[in-house]
């Protein structure tokens, strides 16, 4: 008789079958399924479908929407360019030049990061606008900086933060032995620094720019507060639902705004994570500390953090002046009033907070659920999951809720109008982050400690919530900490999904500070950051050690 | 030592850490071309004292001389010193061979190199470690040991005033490791360096060093060649810190004789350096005979075997005298282990060590 060879059993069959064998799995598998499947890939299709080729046709031949893509283009790259070059110097004089007051540089530019994104573009109008604290009152000129320039400034502060934060992971991660190295070898100074420092930093600073760069080109908030009569995509595309009522516009427009964030996604999904000079040589050398600038580069530096804290510094007192008083500029009585407006007859900030924190749950609970099945478990199509699990990070705000209005506008799944809908975006935009921060979790985890307890005797459950969630503690804070942030601060994801009864602090701040509100508007913005902070106060009050907030 | 220059001098060396004197009041001259070693447990301060001499430690009080010049106010860059970092760090976005030019494109105006001689000094280095066929390679793509060879070329092409070693073997598994201590003093001698050499492994000391210094706590316990501090160790600590050793506290009584309980030690005429009192007295294992029965004209003393331990070419013997005092015992005898009983221990009147302290 012929020997036959044996197999491996593996393949799609195999993983099939597999799983098949394992009820559980089959019916989580199936949950998780059904709800990418319903909640991103359909409205993905939908807005992408709708569109026909004559709607691209009037897209590509007339100039107004033309025009809108350039400027977006342009806008964006010059954003980007400043706001990089910011968050180098920043970072640099923090981490290498070691500045005086380095550590309220370091609060100072967390400020942006955990205020509402609009607040930069308000505190701009206020300071710069037309009736602008500065230009009008102070310097007693009429300048119009609407548009370009304006965008311009008020983008670069929005976003250096983002740079900075980026940047500082890399420069951080630099063995200082590196440096010490090339000093023995005799390098000093600007050669040092462009012989060592500055190419081991290059892929830090080329995917703070990618991630700038997509974050402004789909930038909401800041376009339509003052980008005045500067055409820019995501502005077109809300004029074309709001004003137009023209949906197979606005969709073309948004599928625009996606190529280039979806494009730089797939490349860092794909190319980009394979590839990075991460140097984790070198213990940390005690009693040394990186100096390797002169103390006029270091003036400079020290200067240019001073500046750019002073303006983050100055937006938030211009808001706080406009919040405590009758109106700022023209009547100076203080009062209460507009955070009275904000906190007791209007019921959008509590409807931020309470959906903001449904949605962060929820988004941690999928996002954990969904990387233990991915992670942990075999079955077909996990590549798939995995892969649509990460695709809302590429999409704009704007282009998911638009989706999202035009997938559940009608029976049998009619959401529009609803809370749902809103949690449901909000889910689904962080979704994620939160994903990603369990998937890296679990990666930490070694497999062997969760066999360890299963040859202890315990079972899968048992391991699961004896082993698995506590080592996953920090995952699950980061996740939650983090959505319920940018939930409450969003603007773009909830433009298209807010309705008259489910109103949002956010919006609310755009149409106060488009009717000249901006005692109210300011008042909005600061409550936002009360709520916030508040309700962390409260979170670590009960939960203690067991959540870490300020480590992000 | 000798009347040339010192390669590297240190004279009253002191360093504080958050109030802490990790280097006491170093004294230490190291003569050109040497091999020395500073040897120590971890926390000794060998490192510091390492990175004083490189630059990128200042020292809190006293000076440090490279080649007869004051080198502690410069910088690092503008010391010749190439050092070998513990973790080699390489750069990682430079080929091997662009590691190894790296300090001399650096300093090729200083030292008038074109390119060509560069290009050539870089080969050189890298055939001496016989790295050449890999000039190309980054070292993610080189294994640990190729990335040590790769951080001994770029210290070596610098031909520096002293080469600085940081504890270069301590990522290398122990075979490794026994072939590159060789080939480093090869290298040492062939090229004529000054070399120092950090490292915590006594073994490694021996086997290399010309002098080794022998530091704890922030001072030079030793300083001497291998063999004094082997033999004639100057204290308890380094008796006990190099190999391993059986001190026996005793009486030096004069004319030769060291008093333990009721047993007299006899010792080579000197040996007490004319000195009396309570000492103690050093005997290695591999000093140490056995003997069936008692000698009568010699130092002999029965011990009962409690453990033996066969390593090959010795066979170790832990043993218990009637003091209930622990012997350490080498037999190099090929003949059958013996796991229990009693035996007789004697050791030749120029073996003991004294140490006074």
């Amino acid at each position: 008789m012929a020997t036959t060879a044996i197999q491996e059993k593996k393949g799609l069959l195999a993983d099939l079958s597999r799983t098949l064998r394992e009820p559980s799995l089959v019916i989580s598998l199936g949950i998780v399924i059904v709800l990418f499947a319903l909640f991103i890939v359909y409205p993905l299709l939908k807005i992408c479908f709708l569109p026909t080729s004559e709607t691209w046709l009037i897209f590509l031949s007339e100039p107004i929407f033309l025009e809108a893509l350039r400027n977006t283009i342009v806008s964006s790259l010059l954003a980007t360019a400043t706001a990089v070059m910011l968050g180098f110097g920043y970072s640099y004089a923090i981490n290498y030049a070691n500045v005086p007051g380095k550590a309220f540089f370091r609060f100072i530019v967390l400020l942006p990061l955990m205020s509402p994104s609009v607040i930069s573009g308000l505190a701009f109008i206020m300071l710069f606008g037309r009736n602008g604290m500065i230009t009008r009152h102070l310097l007693e000129v009429r300048v119009d900086l609407y548009g370009w320039i304006g965008l311009w400034v008020v983008q670069t502060i929005a976003f250096f933060p983002l740079a900075y934060m980026t940047i500082s992971g890399v420069l951080r991660s630099i063995s200082p032995n590196l440096e010490l190295a090339a000093q023995n070898l005799g390098a000093r100074g600007w050669k040092l620094f462009r012989s060592v420092t500055l190419p081991l930093a290059l892929p830090g600073v080329l995917s703070a720019f990618l991630l700038v760069a997509i974050n402004s080109f789909a930038d909401f908030g800041n376009p339509i507060l003052i980008g005045g009569n500067h055409r820019m995509l995501a502005t077109e595309a809300y004029k074309q639902v709001t004003g137009a009522f023209d949906m197979p516009m606005a969709a073309v427009l948004s599928i625009v705004l996606l190529l280039p964030t979806l494009g730089v996604f797939l490349v860092q999904k794909y190319f980009l994570d394979r590839r990075s000079y991460v140097t984790v040589t070198g213990k940390p050398v005690a009693g040394l500390t990186r100096i390797t600038i002169g103390p006029v580069g270091r003036f400079f530096l020290w200067l240019l953090c001073a500046i750019v804290s002073c303006y983050i510094l100055l937006n938030f007192a211009i808001v706080i002046c406009f919040a405590l008083t009758e109106n700022f500029g023209w009547d100076y009585t203080l009062t209460l009033e507009n955070f009275a407006e904000v906190f007791l007859r209007s019921s959008s900030m509590f409807n931020s907070w309470f959906l903001s924190l449904i949605s962060a749950a929820a988004t941690t609970v999928l996002g954990v659920f969904t990387a233990f099945l991915v992670a942990r478990k075999s079955f077909p199509g996990k590549g798939l999951v995995d892969f649509v699990a990460l695709l809302p990070i590429s999409m704009p705000g704007t282009f998911m809720g638009l989706a999202l209005i035009l997938a559940f506008n009608t029976a049998p799944l009619e959401l529009t109008g609803t809370a749902a809908i809103i949690i449901i975006g909000m889910t689904l935009r962080q979704l994620p982050v939160g994903y990603r921060n369990a998937i890296s979790a679990f990666k930490q985890i070694d497999k062997s400690i969760e066999e360890a307890s299963t040859n202890l005797g315990a079972n899968s459950t048992t391991t699961f919530r004896k082993v698995v969630i506590p080592m996953l503690q920090n995952a699950v804070s980061t996740s939650l900490i983090y959505s319920f942030l940018k939930n409450m601060n969003t603007l773009s994801t909830v433009i298209f999904l807010t309705s008259p009864q489910w109103m949002l602090a956010a919006i609310s701040i755009l149409s106060l500070a488009d009717h000249g509100y901006y005692g109210k508007a300011s008042a909005t913005a600061l409550g936002m950051m009360l709520t916030i902070m508040v309700t962390f106060g409260v979170a670590k009050l009960f939960l203690r050690d067991r959540i870490r907030i300020f480590n992000l | 030592m000798t009347e040339e220059i010192a390669a590297v001098e240190l004279k009253n060396v002191s360093k504080v850490f958050g109030g802490n004197k990790v280097i006491n009041d170093v004294n230490l001259v190291i003569p050109p071309r040497s091999f020395v070693t500073f040897l120590g447990p971890s926390g000794c301060g060998k490192t510091t004292l390492l990175r004083m001499i490189s630059g990128f430690y200042e020292p809190d009080a006293g000076e440090v001389y490279i080649k007869g010049k004051r080198v502690d106010k410069l910088a690092p860059y503008a010391r010749n010193t190439a050092m070998v970092f513990q973790e080699y760090a390489l750069f990682p976005h430079l080929s091997v061979f662009e590691n190894v030019a790296y300090g001399l494109r650096i300093q090729a105006k200083d030292r008038k190199l074109n390119e060509a001689q560069i290009n050539e000094k870089v080969i050189e280095a890298l055939s001496l470690m016989q790295l050449a066929h890999l000039k190309d390679r980054y070292p993610h793509q080189m294994s640990g040991g190729q990335q040590q060879r790769v951080a001994v070329a770029r210290a070596l092409v610098m031909n520096p005033d002293a080469l600085l070693l940081d504890e270069p073997l301590s990522n290398l598994d122990a075979k490794l490791r026994e072939i590159v201590r060789v080939e480093l003093r090869q290298i040492q001698q062939q090229l004529q360096l000054t070399a120092i050499y950090v490292t915590h492994d006594q073994q490694e000391a021996l086997a290399m060093s010309d002098y080794i210094v022998l530091m704890n706590k922030g001072i030079v316990q030793q300083a001497g060649s291998a063999q004094d501090i082997y033999y004639r160790p100057n204290s308890r600590f380094v008796a006990d810190f190099i190999g391993t050793t059986n001190l026996i506290d005793v009486d030096i009584e004069g004319n030769d004789k060291a008093r333990y309980h009721d047993v007299v030690i006899p010792l080579e005429s000197g040996k007490d350096q004319g000195r009396k009192g309570k000492a103690a007295i050093s005997i290695r294992p591999e000093s140490i005979r056995i003997a069936k029965a008692a000698d009568k004209n010699a130092f002999s003393l029965e011990v009962t075997i409690k453990q033996s331990i066969f390593l090959g070419e010795k066979t170790r013997y832990v043993a218990e005298d009637a003091f209930k005092k622990e012997w350490i015992i080498d037999s190099f005898d090929p003949g059958p282990v013996l796991q229990s009983g009693t035996i007789w221990i004697t050791v030749e009147p120029s073996k003991p060590h004294v140490i006074f302290e």
